[in-house]
């Protein structure tokens, strides 16, 4: 009786949690995460523990808690931008630019930024990099297919900027 | 619950509903396993879907903060931490496309 409690309440405590609603998995058993809702794959260096969305929910991509503290991650979303200017306005809005240089993504027209954003609210400042591109893949409307990496309240290190290039390094569209 | 924020969520979720997502009767941007779109037999059953997977979640929300609460409990994007500030700018806007397209919510 009491061990039928313990579990009901363990259920009822992952449940809460969300954690049903994600997925875990492992670099070194699949390496390359592909996405089809929005046409791109990446493949993800060993040794990473990468979260995706579990279905029904929508799929963008990947994030990965990194042994930093920072978070990296992939993703599409769809967006009204119609440049990469005028998306970088957009995902600045509030926050000062360090720097913006051009980029490319899976061989397309990108930006790089970093930027750093203040506490807002119940949030933590952070800083971030992202190279994102906007992109129309297919027969889909225009996304912003991104690989961003945020910290919270520290430099980024030389290890997580070492990881973060070769994950746009090894972003491609689907062909 | 606020028609703008299913008009948002919807919009965002399905590109304004593209051609990807026409072809698909899939306004939501709702998966299988495996991780692609589902593709429904029509727009009324991939609603259908909607209402009894993710109705639940958000069912009665009237702020954009309950809303997202919910969607947050039903797994929607926990990937990227710029996903529920930018379908709120979303959302935000869905009046002035509205009134661009002569539609009133």
């Amino acid at each position: 009786m009491r061990r039928h409690f313990l579990v009901g309440c363990l259920i009822v405590l992952w449940a809460a949690s969300g954690a049903w609603a994600q997925t875990s998995v492992k670099s070194i058993d699949h390496p390359v995460y592909d996405n089809g809702p929005y046409g791109y794959q990446v493949t993800l260096p060993r040794g990473l523990t990468y979260i995706r969305a579990s279905p029904p929910s929508p799929n963008h991509g990947v994030s990965i808690d990194l042994r930093s503290g920072a978070k990296l991650w992939v993703d599409a979303s769809y967006t009204d931008s119609s440049t990469n200017e005028e998306e970088a306005d957009v995902v600045t809005t509030g926050c000062r630019i360090d720097y913006k240089r051009p980029a490319t993504l899976a061989g397309q027209s990108a930006l790089s930024l970093r930027f750093t954003c203040p506490a807002s609210g119940n949030s933590r400042g952070y800083t971030e990099v992202i190279t994102f591109t906007v992109h129309s893949q297919g027969d889909r409307s225009l996304a912003d297919y991104q690989v961003g990496l945020r910290v919270y309240g520290s430099d980024i290190s030389r290890e997580d900027k070492v990881l973060f290039g070769k994950v746009v390094g090894a972003f491609h569209f689907e062909k | 619950m606020p028609t703008n924020f299913i008009v948002g969520l919807s919009s965002f979720e399905s590109g304004w509903f593209d051609n990807h997502n026409v072809a698909l009767n899939n306004l939501w941007g709702l998966t299988q396993g495996g991780g692609n779109n589902i593709h429904f037999s029509s727009i009324q059953a991939g609603n259908n879907y909607f209402v009894s997977n993710v109705g639940p979640f958000i069912q009665g929300a009237q702020t954009q903060a309950a809303f997202f609460k919910g969607l947050q409990a039903e797994g929607y994007n926990s990937v990227n931490p710029n996903y529920y500030p930018t379908l709120a700018n979303r959302i935000n806007n869905i009046q002035s496309w509205g009134q661009a397209c002569g539609v009133t919510f």
